[in-house]
């Protein structure tokens, strides 16, 4: 199991370090997902902007290997593979053209090349071998702190590695290549005399490949040579042979004396019976990509669609192709321009073609003008579920609590003074002082001595001296979300003061945000509150309690007193929503403050796969939401007086703002401090 | 206890005295010089740390000797947004009971000649910059209002200006009728080879650990946009070299020359430090 390693480590402990690493190395983006419990056992492949590892290792330094061998595929040219250029170490045994190889758009060149061999599964999978052997060494000089971790994983990997002594001649060969790609040249065996000279010639071919300045075309040429050898052998023990003792510390020249093949395409081989059974198969190397898993498939008449995403070529032109038999999901790698940009959630059209529109099973329609619908990331699928939740707008009747603006200032009579303080420090950082003006409120004495010494010059002179405080053109717009989940109704707890026993934290809540509005008024930024809960995802509750646009007004303040908890926490449609209104502000500062009493949940939430991953699904699709907040230029940062908050804040805000107050009751300074310190930027 | 004077020199009198260090990566320096010989004032963009200052040293030092056996006077000034159209142009002063009329740097290097270099242009005010329009065009004259008059620029005058296009705002644009007047020489990180070159002649270390030093550097860059982390410039690369050189562990060096100079996002510096620990035996 892998739990009971020793001092294992969690892929998401390095996963933001790694990811960075695959970056830096490669040039390209890439997400590190853990592979779950059923999927290790027969991985799903790496697409182009996936890697699936373990959740769990022994070590950093083999996820770091993992990585750093797949980004390396993409620095040291594999997916560069040219049909026609000469291997540097290798004579070309390749044709010189594409005379008779099937040729279809959408091709890599790697397709044509493996289009040369009959069997092209075997073909494939040897290439893999070599050009992961070739990558190893390529990166071990590269990469001088990469080579020591190598060379210990690999006689590590080599210890677990099958015993070959009982092994047809065909599959004992294919496990000397294995081990040969992990430099295990110790090893010792006994077997047919006949294997003898294939496997000296094999370790022949590996010290050219291993040599600098390898290309991807040697190993190409190296795949040619060693998939010759490999047919050559039977592929069923031969009973009664006697056998030789083997080393694979032997080399052989590998052009001298073999008369290698020379006709192409393949020509199909003679099926004996038994010939697919007894397939040859490359035990895998832990560390390394199965890059050729799908290509087993090859043949099989797959859309080309289909094909492209799990082969080496570009996508041509996207297309619409559910792969999923969920019709919900989109498959990552093909539509990784959506996955990049959710799904354009936003206004509902109300055309006609519209209204015939079938929605496919789960996706929810409305042409209701006061609800919105949103896609939710579906983590395990890695994808986003369109049209997913419905969000509704409601705005909440002001109730007869005018009092709570009053009442609010009055209790905090102690805290008023803090926070004005507070306030008068954000004030000034609005101005900025601007010298030579024609008037203001300082004289500038450099402008003034100027003006002295151009009186006496008797050249014209300038009347502006003095210094000002101008405003400056920065101005901020903040949204609030609060959180009326139906843990708000709980009073608040652990409080000294017995007055306090009766307040809950949705009354802090309310509190908080008069305090703001106070503030932000006189501060003159443009502030809005909203408040969400729901109760599934067909049902988000969202509450206009102030707009951007509304004054701060007798109304609002009702509003705000009337707040009452209600159900559930699905956070990210309310995120998304708000982020909408936000984006709407001709601000230069957005920001959005959430203030939540725990982590985000809801009844429906993942349900699909099963309770243990709900908590996980909603925190994987807060992320997402924040994430598309940044990206709109919106800075969110998360308030929660969940004092067990830690270990999923730190998953749902990575190196986004959050913090967890764990005195309720000062959450309203806490709000008004943490305010100025963002709107300080 | 004796004191030992530091060495003045009056602003346009300053010369390079050696042949400063420049390895060209395109025809820049062929571009230069035609623009020089053909008074066509010439704008150098590029990231910091890329080696435009360099580079202009080392014009004025080929350009000087080719014709008087030495560099070129070079006049620099570094714009901000504090600076007034007299810093350049010159202003009265007070002295005993008259005013003396005092020569700005711009004007000291428009009257004597050689290059004059506004650094970071863009960061001076707009309507500072305006004074150089008639001393980038055809007139090739600054005109001094304080004074009443009109100075023709040197002969061998030119005016080089650099900006950062990537680093500053928008906001903060060269007006394009200011832009219009200039040449552009664009430059870049230089490629992997010539920047292990310099990095090794500047911080006289090995080739080969310069480049490593290079290596890390692209492979940091290449996070420019994925990360949105400005990779470590070579002028950078060259404080790590110096550090190694000095004796400091590599990975220290590395730490507090790049790690710690390019980031503050602790996520970020972990991954950077996975990069460098792969290049260099960690």
């Amino acid at each position: 199991m892998a739990s009971s390693l020793e001092h294992a480590v969690l892929l998401e402990q390095v996963q933001r370090r790694l990811t960075i690493f695959y970056e830096a190395l490669s040039a390209r983006s890439v997400s590190l997902v853990p592979l779950s419990e059923e999927e290790r056992s027969s991985p799903p492949p790496d697409t182009r902007s996936t890697v699936r590892l373990p959740a769990e290792q022994e070590s950093a330094d083999w996820y770091k290997l993992a990585v750093g061998h797949r980004a390396i595929h993409y620095e040291s040219g594999t997916y560069k593979f040219k049909f026609l250029s000469p291997a540097r170490h290798f004579s070309s045994l390749r044709p010189d053209s594409l005379k008779g190889i099937p040729v279809y758009d959408g091709d890599s060149q790697l397709d044509w090349f493996f289009r040369l061999f009959a069997n092209r599964a075997l073909a494939l999978d040897l290439f893999n071998v070599l050009e992961d052997f070739r990558i190893d060494e390529w990166a071990a000089r590269k990469y001088k702190g990469l080579a020591g971790l190598c060379s210990r994983i690999q006689s590590r990997e080599l210890d677990i590695r099958p015993d070959v002594s009982d092994m047809a001649p065909r599959q004992a060969l294919a496990e000397v290549i294995v081990r040969l790609s992990l430099n295990g040249r110790l090893l010792r065996f006994d077997a047919p005399a006949f294997l003898r000279d294939s496997v000296s010639i094999a370790v022949g071919i590996f010290d050219s490949l291993g040599t600098a300045g390898a290309t991807v075309e040697d190993a190409a040429e190296a795949t040619i040579r060693i998939y010759h050898l490999l047919v050559a052998m039977p592929n069923v023990a031969v009973p009664g042979i006697e056998k030789v003792p083997i080393a694979l510390s032997e080399s052989r020249s590998h052009d001298a004396g073999v008369r290698w093949p020379t006709e192409w395409p393949e020509p199909d081989p003679v099926h004996l019976e038994g010939d697919v059974v007894l397939e040859v198969r490359f035990e895998p190397v832990s560390y390394r990509e199965q890059m050729g898993f799908w290509l087993r498939n090859y043949e099989a008449s797959a859309p080309p669609e289909l094909q492209s995403i799990f082969t080496f070529r570009d996508m041509p032109a996207r297309s619409k192709i559910l792969l999923d038999p969920d019709p919900m999901a989109m498959q990552d790698d093909e539509f990784e321009q959506d996955l990049q940009s959710p799904p354009k959630p936003l206004p509902h059209d109300h055309g006609h073609e519209e209204e015939d529109r079938e929605h496919a099973a789960g996706e929810i329609h409305t042409h209701d003008p006061d609800v919105f619908i949103y896609p939710e990331w579906d983590y395990q699928k890695n994808a986003y579920l369109k049209n997913w939740c419905a969000l509704r707008e409601q705005s909440i009747a002001g109730g007869s609590e005018d009092r709570l603006y009053s009442d609010t200032l009055r209790r905090n009579s102690t805290l008023i003074p803090r926070i004005l303080k507070v306030v008068e420090s954000i004030a000034p950082e609005n101005l900025r002082k601007v010298y030579r003006m024609p008037f203001g409120d300082d004289i500038d004495i450099d402008a003034c001595i100027d003006a002295v010494i151009d009186l006496s010059a008797g050249v014209k002179v300038s009347d502006n001296v003095y210094s000002a405080r101008e405003r400056v053109a920065r101005d901020v717009a903040v949204a609030f979300l609060l959180d009326l989940s139906a843990s708000t109704a709980e009073s608040v707890a652990g409080s000294s003061d017995p007055k306090e026993e009766s307040r809950r934290i949705i009354d802090v809540e309310k509190e908080s945000m008069m305090l703001m509005l106070a503030v932000t008024t006189k501060v003159g930024d443009a502030v809005a509150i909203y408040g969400f809960s729901g109760t599934g995802r067909d049902d988000v509750q969202f509450f206009c309690l102030k707009e951007f646009k509304d004054r701060f007004s007798a109304e609002v303040v009702q509003r705000i007193g009337a707040l009452k908890p209600v159900h559930t926490t699905r956070m990210a449609p309310a995120i998304r929503h708000a982020v909408r209104k936000l984006v709407r502000q001709e601000c230069q500062t957005k920001m959005l403050m959430i203030i939540s009493d725990g982590r985000p949940f809801d009844i429906d939430y993942g349900i699909d796969y099963g309770e243990e991953f709900i908590l996980d699904y909603a925190v994987q699709d807060t992320r997402k939401a924040l994430d598309e907040a940044r990206a709109n230029g919106v800075v969110p940062f998360l308030l929660t007086v969940d004092e067990e908050g830690n270990d999923y804040l730190r998953e749902m805000c990575s190196d986004m703002g959050y913090e967890i107050i764990s005195d309720i009751t000062q959450l309203p300074l806490r709000i008004v401090s943490l305010y100025r310190e963002l709107r300080a930027g | 206890m004796s004191r030992i004077e530091a060495k003045q020199t009056p602003i346009e009198e300053y010369r390079v005295a050696n042949e400063p260090f420049y390895l060209p990566i395109a025809n820049e320096v062929e571009s230069f010089e035609a623009a020089y010989h053909n008074h066509i004032p010439v704008l150098l963009k590029g990231p910091t740390g890329c080696g435009k200052t360099r580079f202009v040293e080392y014009m004025s030092w080929r350009l000087g000797i080719q014709s008087h056996d030495m560099a070129l006077p070079l006049v620099t000034i570094n714009c901000h947004e504090d600076l007034t159209a007299s810093d350049l142009v010159g202003r009265f002063l007070l002295s005993n009971s008259s005013t003396e009329w005092v020569d700005g740097p711009l004007t000291r290097a428009v009257r004597y000649g050689g290059i004059c270099y506004l650094d970071e242009v863009v960061e001076a005010r707009k309507d500072t910059t305006v004074v150089i329009h008639s001393l980038t065009d055809y007139r090739r004259f600054l005109p001094i209002d304080k004074l009443g008059t009109i100075i023709d620029a040197h002969e061998e005058f030119l005016l080089v200006v650099s900006y950062n296009p990537g680093y500053q705002s928008s906001l903060k644009d060269l007006k394009h009728s200011t832009r219009q007047r200039f040449a552009a020489i664009e430059f870049g990180y230089p490629p992997l080879e010539i920047e292990a070159s310099i990095i090794a002649h500047e911080a006289g270390v090995t080739l080969d650990l310069a480049d490593s030093l290079a290596v890390l550097a692209a492979k940091l860059r290449n996070l420019n946009t994925l990360e949105m982390l400005e990779g470590p410039n070579t002028r950078l690369l060259i404080y790590a070299g110096k550090l190694i050189r000095h004796g400091l562990d590599a990975r220290d060096a590395i730490e507090m020359a790049i790690t710690q100079a390019i980031t503050d996002d602790a996520q970020l510096q972990g991954g950077v430090r996975e990069v460098a620990e792969a290049i260099f035996v960690g």
